[in-house]
Protein backbone atom coordinates (compact mmCIF):
# COMPACT_ATOMS: atom_id res chain seq x y z
CA UNK A 1 0.00 0.00 0.00
CA UNK A 2 1.99 3.46 -0.65
CA UNK A 3 1.03 6.57 0.35
CA UNK A 4 1.21 10.22 -1.56
CA UNK A 5 3.00 13.36 -0.65
CA UNK A 6 2.38 16.36 -3.30
CA UNK A 7 4.44 19.51 -2.83
CA UNK A 8 3.53 23.04 -4.33
CA UNK A 9 6.50 24.94 -4.93
CA UNK A 10 6.86 28.36 -4.79
CA UNK A 11 10.51 28.47 -4.58
CA UNK A 12 11.38 28.76 -8.01
CA UNK A 13 9.22 31.93 -8.25
CA UNK A 14 10.88 33.08 -4.93
CA UNK A 15 14.55 33.15 -6.95
CA UNK A 16 13.48 35.75 -8.87
CA UNK A 17 11.62 37.93 -6.17
CA UNK A 18 14.80 38.09 -4.71
CA UNK A 19 16.49 39.46 -7.67
CA UNK A 20 13.29 41.88 -7.76
CA UNK A 21 13.53 42.38 -4.06
CA UNK A 22 17.30 43.76 -4.54
CA UNK A 23 16.67 45.73 -7.75
CA UNK A 24 14.10 48.05 -5.14
CA UNK A 25 16.69 48.31 -2.96
CA UNK A 26 19.35 49.22 -5.69
CA UNK A 27 16.78 52.05 -6.68
CA UNK A 28 16.73 53.07 -2.74
CA UNK A 29 20.41 53.20 -3.01
CA UNK A 30 20.64 55.65 -6.12
CA UNK A 31 17.85 57.68 -4.15
CA UNK A 32 19.13 58.16 -1.16
CA UNK A 33 22.71 58.80 -2.64
CA UNK A 34 22.03 61.16 -4.69
CA UNK A 35 19.94 63.19 -1.93
CA UNK A 36 22.33 62.75 0.59
CA UNK A 37 25.07 63.96 -2.06
CA UNK A 38 22.87 67.43 -2.58
CA UNK A 39 22.03 68.17 1.15
CA UNK A 40 25.96 68.06 1.67
CA UNK A 41 26.49 70.58 -0.98
CA UNK A 42 23.65 72.48 0.06
CA UNK A 43 25.45 72.28 3.58
CA UNK A 44 28.87 73.13 3.12
CA UNK A 45 28.18 75.95 0.52
CA UNK A 46 25.94 77.75 2.48
CA UNK A 47 28.88 77.27 5.14
CA UNK A 48 31.34 78.48 2.95
CA UNK A 49 29.87 81.04 0.75
CA UNK A 50 30.19 79.28 -2.20
CA UNK A 51 27.67 79.00 -5.02
CA UNK A 52 27.88 75.22 -6.44
CA UNK A 53 24.44 75.66 -7.95
CA UNK A 54 26.04 74.09 -11.39
CA UNK A 55 27.67 71.21 -8.91
CA UNK A 56 24.22 70.81 -7.13
CA UNK A 57 22.39 70.19 -10.51
CA UNK A 58 24.56 67.58 -12.03
CA UNK A 59 24.28 65.40 -9.20
CA UNK A 60 22.21 62.31 -10.13
CA UNK A 61 22.03 58.54 -10.79
CA UNK A 62 20.74 55.61 -12.71
CA UNK A 63 20.94 52.07 -12.97
CA UNK A 64 23.36 50.64 -15.30
CA UNK A 65 21.80 47.66 -15.19
CA UNK A 66 19.53 45.48 -13.24
CA UNK A 67 21.71 45.33 -10.24
CA UNK A 68 24.33 47.75 -10.88
CA UNK A 69 23.84 51.61 -10.55
CA UNK A 70 26.04 55.07 -10.28
CA UNK A 71 25.41 58.34 -8.36
CA UNK A 72 27.47 61.27 -8.88
CA UNK A 73 28.19 65.09 -10.04
CA UNK A 74 28.87 65.01 -13.37
CA UNK A 75 30.92 67.95 -13.88
CA UNK A 76 34.23 67.91 -14.28
CA UNK A 77 35.43 69.90 -11.53
CA UNK A 78 33.51 68.04 -8.93
CA UNK A 79 36.79 66.18 -7.87
CA UNK A 80 38.60 69.40 -6.68
CA UNK A 81 35.72 69.90 -3.82
CA UNK A 82 35.58 66.37 -3.11
CA UNK A 83 39.27 66.24 -2.34
CA UNK A 84 40.28 69.54 -2.53
CA UNK A 85 43.24 71.44 -3.97
CA UNK A 86 46.44 73.20 -2.48
CA UNK A 87 47.13 74.79 -5.89
CA UNK A 88 45.03 77.43 -8.26
CA UNK A 89 42.05 78.37 -6.23
CA UNK A 90 42.98 76.44 -3.23
CA UNK A 91 39.77 74.40 -2.39
CA UNK A 92 39.36 73.03 1.41
CA UNK A 93 38.41 69.61 0.62
CA UNK A 94 34.46 69.12 0.70
CA UNK A 95 34.13 65.07 0.29
CA UNK A 96 29.85 65.22 -0.54
CA UNK A 97 29.83 61.61 -2.66
CA UNK A 98 31.96 59.89 -0.08
CA UNK A 99 29.89 60.05 2.83
CA UNK A 100 26.75 59.87 0.83
CA UNK A 101 28.07 56.99 -0.50
CA UNK A 102 28.23 55.49 3.05
CA UNK A 103 24.71 56.96 4.01
CA UNK A 104 23.25 55.08 0.64
CA UNK A 105 25.00 51.49 1.69
CA UNK A 106 22.96 52.05 4.85
CA UNK A 107 20.05 52.62 3.57
CA UNK A 108 20.49 49.94 0.67
CA UNK A 109 20.21 47.55 3.43
CA UNK A 110 18.01 48.66 5.57
CA UNK A 111 15.82 48.39 2.24
CA UNK A 112 17.57 45.44 1.07
CA UNK A 113 15.72 43.18 4.59
CA UNK A 114 12.39 44.23 3.68
CA UNK A 115 12.01 44.60 -0.07
CA UNK A 116 13.52 40.76 -0.96
CA UNK A 117 10.55 39.62 1.04
CA UNK A 118 8.07 41.63 -0.18
CA UNK A 119 8.51 40.70 -3.37
CA UNK A 120 8.82 36.88 -2.33
CA UNK A 121 5.10 37.28 -0.65
CA UNK A 122 4.12 39.19 -3.72
CA UNK A 123 5.52 36.74 -6.19
CA UNK A 124 4.33 33.52 -3.93
CA UNK A 125 0.91 35.28 -3.79
CA UNK A 126 1.31 34.98 0.06
CA UNK B 1 32.26 55.62 29.07
CA UNK B 2 34.52 58.95 28.70
CA UNK B 3 32.87 61.57 27.39
CA UNK B 4 34.33 63.23 24.46
CA UNK B 5 34.72 64.02 20.99
CA UNK B 6 36.90 60.97 19.67
CA UNK B 7 36.77 62.63 16.09
CA UNK B 8 38.29 66.06 17.47
CA UNK B 9 40.89 64.34 19.75
CA UNK B 10 42.06 61.53 17.03
CA UNK B 11 42.45 64.34 14.44
CA UNK B 12 44.89 66.06 17.11
CA UNK B 13 46.40 62.79 18.06
CA UNK B 14 47.37 62.17 14.64
CA UNK B 15 48.71 65.01 13.84
CA UNK B 16 51.33 65.26 16.87
CA UNK B 17 51.83 61.82 15.60
CA UNK B 18 52.94 62.32 12.35
CA UNK B 19 54.85 65.67 13.91
CA UNK B 20 56.78 63.15 15.88
CA UNK B 21 58.37 61.15 13.34
CA UNK B 22 61.77 62.50 12.46
CA UNK B 23 61.90 60.27 9.16
CA UNK B 24 58.79 61.82 7.62
CA UNK B 25 59.38 65.25 8.98
CA UNK B 26 62.58 65.48 7.27
CA UNK B 27 61.32 64.40 4.14
CA UNK B 28 58.70 67.49 4.33
CA UNK B 29 58.14 71.10 5.03
CA UNK B 30 54.95 70.65 6.83
CA UNK B 31 52.57 68.34 7.88
CA UNK B 32 49.07 69.73 7.98
CA UNK B 33 45.67 69.23 9.30
CA UNK B 34 43.73 72.38 8.68
CA UNK B 35 43.30 74.09 5.46
CA UNK B 36 45.69 76.01 4.77
CA UNK B 37 44.80 77.10 1.07
CA UNK B 38 47.15 78.87 -1.49
CA UNK B 39 51.15 78.84 -0.46
CA UNK B 40 54.00 79.76 -2.17
CA UNK B 41 56.13 78.07 0.57
CA UNK B 42 58.05 75.09 -0.05
CA UNK B 43 56.87 71.78 -0.63
CA UNK B 44 55.99 69.12 -0.77
CA UNK B 45 53.92 68.93 2.71
CA UNK B 46 51.42 65.86 4.12
CA UNK B 47 47.69 66.95 4.45
CA UNK B 48 44.92 65.42 6.22
CA UNK B 49 41.54 65.55 6.82
CA UNK B 50 38.26 63.77 7.83
CA UNK B 51 35.85 62.41 5.19
CA UNK B 52 33.91 60.86 6.72
CA UNK B 53 32.90 59.60 10.25
CA UNK B 54 29.99 57.26 12.52
CA UNK B 55 29.57 55.36 15.43
CA UNK B 56 29.51 52.06 14.44
CA UNK B 57 28.05 50.30 17.70
CA UNK B 58 26.55 51.96 20.66
CA UNK B 59 24.86 50.17 23.21
CA UNK B 60 22.65 51.16 25.63
CA UNK B 61 23.96 55.03 24.75
CA UNK B 62 26.96 54.25 25.33
CA UNK B 63 29.45 53.97 22.12
CA UNK B 64 31.35 51.15 21.65
CA UNK B 65 33.68 51.46 18.46
CA UNK B 66 33.82 54.97 16.52
CA UNK B 67 34.69 54.45 13.00
CA UNK B 68 36.73 58.03 11.29
CA UNK B 69 37.91 57.56 7.71
CA UNK B 70 40.93 60.31 6.57
CA UNK B 71 42.43 60.97 3.37
CA UNK B 72 46.04 62.00 3.90
CA UNK B 73 48.22 62.24 1.06
CA UNK B 74 51.58 63.70 -0.05
CA UNK B 75 51.45 66.88 -2.13
CA UNK B 76 53.98 68.06 -4.21
CA UNK B 77 54.69 70.59 -7.21
CA UNK B 78 55.82 69.67 -10.08
CA UNK B 79 56.22 66.46 -12.41
CA UNK B 80 58.04 63.86 -10.23
CA UNK B 81 57.11 61.95 -8.20
CA UNK B 82 59.48 60.31 -6.39
CA UNK B 83 59.21 62.33 -3.36
CA UNK B 84 55.16 62.11 -3.43
CA UNK B 85 55.75 58.32 -3.42
CA UNK B 86 58.23 57.99 -0.60
CA UNK B 87 56.74 60.25 2.08
CA UNK B 88 53.10 58.53 1.25
CA UNK B 89 55.19 54.79 1.81
CA UNK B 90 56.09 56.62 5.20
CA UNK B 91 52.96 57.44 6.26
CA UNK B 92 51.41 54.35 5.23
CA UNK B 93 54.36 52.84 7.20
CA UNK B 94 53.17 54.79 10.55
CA UNK B 95 49.44 54.46 10.37
CA UNK B 96 49.92 50.76 10.37
CA UNK B 97 52.06 51.04 13.27
CA UNK B 98 49.04 52.86 15.52
CA UNK B 99 47.14 49.43 16.39
CA UNK B 100 47.08 49.96 19.90
CA UNK B 101 48.30 53.84 20.66
CA UNK B 102 45.81 56.12 22.23
CA UNK B 103 45.66 59.59 21.27
CA UNK B 104 44.73 60.76 24.86
CA UNK B 105 41.76 59.13 26.33
CA UNK B 106 41.05 57.47 22.86
CA UNK B 107 42.51 54.03 21.92
CA UNK B 108 43.01 53.31 18.16
CA UNK B 109 41.83 49.70 17.68
CA UNK B 110 42.92 49.25 14.32
CA UNK B 111 43.86 51.29 10.88
CA UNK B 112 43.69 50.22 7.68
CA UNK B 113 43.46 51.50 4.72
CA UNK B 114 39.97 51.77 2.38
CA UNK B 115 41.87 53.09 -1.19
CA UNK B 116 44.58 54.29 -2.13
CA UNK B 117 44.70 57.39 -3.71
CA UNK B 118 46.75 58.82 -6.78
CA UNK B 119 46.61 62.08 -9.03
CA UNK B 120 48.23 64.25 -11.32
CA UNK B 121 46.68 67.74 -11.18
CA UNK B 122 47.02 71.10 -13.39
CA UNK B 123 46.18 73.76 -10.74
CA UNK B 124 46.93 77.65 -11.62
CA UNK B 125 49.16 76.39 -14.34
CA UNK B 126 51.29 74.26 -12.20
CA UNK B 127 51.58 70.61 -12.20
CA UNK B 128 50.81 69.27 -8.72
CA UNK B 129 51.25 65.58 -7.23
CA UNK B 130 48.62 64.10 -4.78
CA UNK B 131 49.75 60.88 -3.25
CA UNK B 132 47.94 58.66 -0.35
CA UNK B 133 45.07 56.90 0.50
CA UNK B 134 41.88 56.54 2.14
CA UNK B 135 42.67 54.90 5.75
CA UNK B 136 39.74 54.02 8.25
CA UNK B 137 40.34 54.33 11.82
CA UNK B 138 38.65 52.48 14.15
CA UNK B 139 39.24 54.00 17.72
CA UNK B 140 37.14 53.70 21.16
CA UNK B 141 37.02 55.04 24.58
CA UNK B 142 37.76 52.77 27.37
Amino acid sequence: MATKLILRSNFRKAIGAAHEGLGDAVDKWVEEGVDQAKSIVTKRESQRGYALNTLYDSIDGDKDGELQAHFGPTVWYARFFEYGTYGGAGIEPMPFVRPAKRKADTAFKREAGTSVERAIRRRAGM
Amino acid sequence: MTLLNEAAETDQGLEDYLKDDASLTSMVTGIWSTFIGRKSEGMPIVRFFQVETDDLMTIMGNRVWTEIVYQVEAIDRGTDTTAARAISQRVDQLLHLLRGETFGHVLVEEVYRRAPLFRRELEGDQPYIYAGAEYVFHVSTP
